[in-house]
């Protein structure tokens, strides 16, 4: 219990600095601008979009007025978004980008990113009640991508739709899946439950089987049947290949959010 | 108990009970109208006969034929038969609310001689049908009180044993056949009535008023008559709409599938609902549903399951719809290839900027797009000193449709006008972003 409370407190620190920023690296599509938009008014922050280093190439040395020039026409083109020359400020910031959050998942994982993929869709409806699915197994990975679920949930007063797929276990003639759950998956639950009522946040807890379905198709299902608006996932430090994370992508049409 | 049930509810158990019913009614009829010799019962023992055939061309087509799994021959099932036979039945109650209701009529206008006298010579015998007085004893009257009361109890319960069955069920054959046995014990309930004011008054005020009573009597008797067959065409219209709806594949309603439409269309990853055609099969409604989704093949299957399920919910609401078959076709957005060309100035450091005009950019970079400015592919072509007149040439020969400046030059917006290609201000540099994160080091 003494852990679980650490764990909350820490959890609370992290949540409060989990997010200051939505960041666009580009404007590949007019959706992820669409969707950007609308997630930093949701979650009332500032959308910054990098430009480059405006660092003038030797051969544009005859316009030293270029790079001013060009940050004042983003500035009337873009109202409202912070233009930035350096990525320093990218810890802490989401960013959005259905193929940052592609390549991310699939090679290799190192720089501790918060990408979003929107994937098709172009925001949160603001009359909606919203609803956020977490996958969860093992608690370390869990405990990667909690802090900015809380912080998401408590800002935007959605409901936290904790999703656990189980297999079933030869031994246990029980029907109900919770029986068919490994240890692991048992802590995870009994830390969900703790901090959701220790911070007062909606939750939903579904434990199923998809088998023999793919994992990642079972979670992307689920996300569709519960009306989710949103899957938080984190990406396993130790899997070197073929993430669930990365295969949630591939299935889900679900606006997901990834924690590298 | 459960499997007593289970079998109850079968709907061969039903309609082999039906068959019974439809027996001990023929029998009973029959057997009384031979006993006082009466035409009409001797006719609607027939008539019970003829609904013991029904009972058969409904297990055969609607039950057993109707029921078939799909096949190649049979793409969408064998179901429709069913509706045919709906249509049988509905015919069926339109001929016996017509047999009814000249009856009737005929029977009230004989109660007034000289009225009758007058019509009857003027009209054939199938609008004007000659009527049956008989004179029946007193033991007699009891016998035909009874083999129409029974007839009458025995067709309300099997009438209505069949519709719940049906329900159950999901077989509109099944429905239309307690509907039309519920419509024969209306009449047979009118005729007990009937029978019972004209006979019993006779019986009892018979030699007080001997006038008067068998007149009150037949009014009333006939007056029933009309009204029940009022009742039957209701239903026989009720049952020929429904059949005709089935056969001739009648939409669910523009309401439902609006309503279907924005369900759908609210399901992440699905751009439009592109066509929706619905009918309904019997009582089951059956819904094909086209969507355009840019997700990945792999998310057709949970997309597919997702509108399903939920298009089914919905429907199950709606009593009419016993059952939903839902139909879910994916289609790719199509995108018109267009290509286009930005002006940079690089430099072999990495550094790049927009590039003023033509003339003072260094590399030409292109855009393979889809429609909705999502880039495919793009490259970089040195263009540094390439005189105007070459560069149009270039971007024509690559099909470049639009050229992207930061300030521009009359004449070079000029002549790339005069070869039809969109000379236009840009602001953003759209270089790939890996590219960035990597040059950002992170």
């Amino acid at each position: 219990m003494t852990d679980f409370h650490t764990a909350t407190q820490k959890m609370l620190t992290e949540m409060q600095t989990a997010i200051q920023m939505i960041t666009l690296l580009s404007i590949r599509k007019p959706g992820e601008l669409k969707y950007a938009r609308s997630m930093a008014s949701t979650l009332n922050l500032p959308i910054s979009l990098f430009t480059g280093n405006n660092e003038l190439p030797n051969e544009a040395k005859n316009w030293p007025d270029l790079s001013a020039m060009q940050s004042q026409r983003l500035q009337m083109a873009l109202p409202g978004i912070q233009v930035i020359s350096s990525l320093d400020h990218l810890h802490g910031s989401i960013i959005i980008s259905n193929s940052v959050a592609r390549k991310e998942t699939g090679g290799h994982r190192d720089r501790n990113l918060i990408v979003l993929a929107p994937q098709d869709e172009s925001g949160f409806d603001p009359h909606e009640k919203k609803k956020i699915m977490i996958p969860f197994g093992r608690l370390d990975t869990f405990l990667k991508c909690l802090p900015l679920a809380l912080a998401i949930a408590k800002q935007t007063d959605s409901t936290l739709v904790f999703f656990h797929t189980t297999r079933p276990e030869p031994t246990c003639s029980s029907n109900d899946w919770h029986d068919h759950m490994v240890a692991n998956a048992r802590e995870t639950e009994s830390f969900i439950v703790t901090i959701c009522s220790e911070l007062n946040i909606n939750h939903e807890i579904i434990i199923t089987s998809v088998y023999p379905k793919v994992i990642a198709e079972g979670v992307a299902e689920a996300a569709l049947q519960n009306g989710c608006h949103l899957i938080i996932m984190a990406v396993a430090d130790e899997v070197v290949f073929g993430s669930h994370t990365e295969q949630v992508l591939n299935y889900s049409p679900t606006p997901t959010l990834i924690v590298v | 108990m459960k499997n007593w049930r289970k079998h109850l509810l079968s709907p061969y158990v039903v309609m082999s009970i039906a068959a019974i019913a439809y027996i001990i009614k023929f029998c009973l009829k029959y057997g009384v109208g031979q006993w006082v010799n009466s035409p009409a019962l001797i006719a609607d023992g027939y008539h019970n006969f003829a609904d013991l055939i029904e009972v058969g061309l409904v297990m055969f087509f609607g039950i057993y034929l109707g029921n078939k799994p799909r096949s190649a021959e049979y793409p969408m099932g064998r179901k429709r038969l069913e509706s045919i036979i709906v249509l049988g039945i509905g015919i069926a109650l339109v001929v016996l609310a017509y047999d009814t209701t000249t009856k009737s009529l005929s029977g009230l206008i004989s109660l007034w001689p000289n009225l009758d006298e007058s019509i009857r010579p003027h009209l054939p015998s199938f609008i004007f049908p000659p009527v049956e007085n008989p004179i029946i004893s007193e033991s007699a009257f009891i016998g035909v009180l009874c083999a129409a009361g029974i007839s009458a109890i025995i067709s309300m319960i099997i009438g209505r044993y069949e519709i719940v069955c049906g329900k159950k069920a999901g077989m509109v054959s099944l429905i239309a056949d307690g509907q039309e046995t519920i419509s024969d014990g209306k009449i047979e309930i009118a005729a007990f009535i009937g029978f019972l004011s004209k006979f019993g008054l006779i019986f009892l005020f018979g030699s007080t008023f001997p006038i008067a009573i068998p007149i009150i009597g037949g009014i009333i008797e006939y007056a029933l008559g009309l009204f029940v067959a009022y009742l039957v065409i209701k239903t026989a219209w009720e049952i020929l709409g429904n059949a005709f709806h089935v056969l001739l594949a009648k939409s669910i309603g523009t309401n439902k599938v609006e309503t279907i439409r924005a369900i759908v269309k609210k399901i992440p990853g699905i751009r439009a609902v592109t066509d929706i055609t619905s009918f309904s099969d019997g009582h089951t409604a059956t819904c094909l549903i086209s969507v355009e989704t840019a997700a990945s093949s792999k998310a057709h299957r949970p997309l597919w399951r997702t509108i399903k399920k939920q298009v089914k919910e919905y429907l199950s609401q709606f009593e009419e719809f016993m059952g939903q078959t839902v139909h879910v076709y994916f289609q790719q957005p199509e995108y018109p290839f267009m290509r286009e060309a930005q002006a940079l100035i690089l430099d072999n450091d990495g550094r790049e900027m927009n590039s003023p005009t033509i003339e003072s950019a260094t590399h030409m970079r292109i855009y393979d797009m889809d429609g909705e400015h999502h880039r495919l592919r793009a490259v970089d072509i040195k263009i540094k000193n390439l005189p105007l007149s070459e560069f149009i040439d270039l971007i024509q020969y690559k099909s470049i449709k639009s050229v992207f400046v930061f300030t521009g030059s009359d004449e070079e917006r000029r002549s790339c006008e005069h070869v039809g290609i969109h000379y236009e201000l840009n602001t953003l540099i759209r270089p790939y972003i890996h590219s960035r994160l990597n040059s950002a080091h992170l």
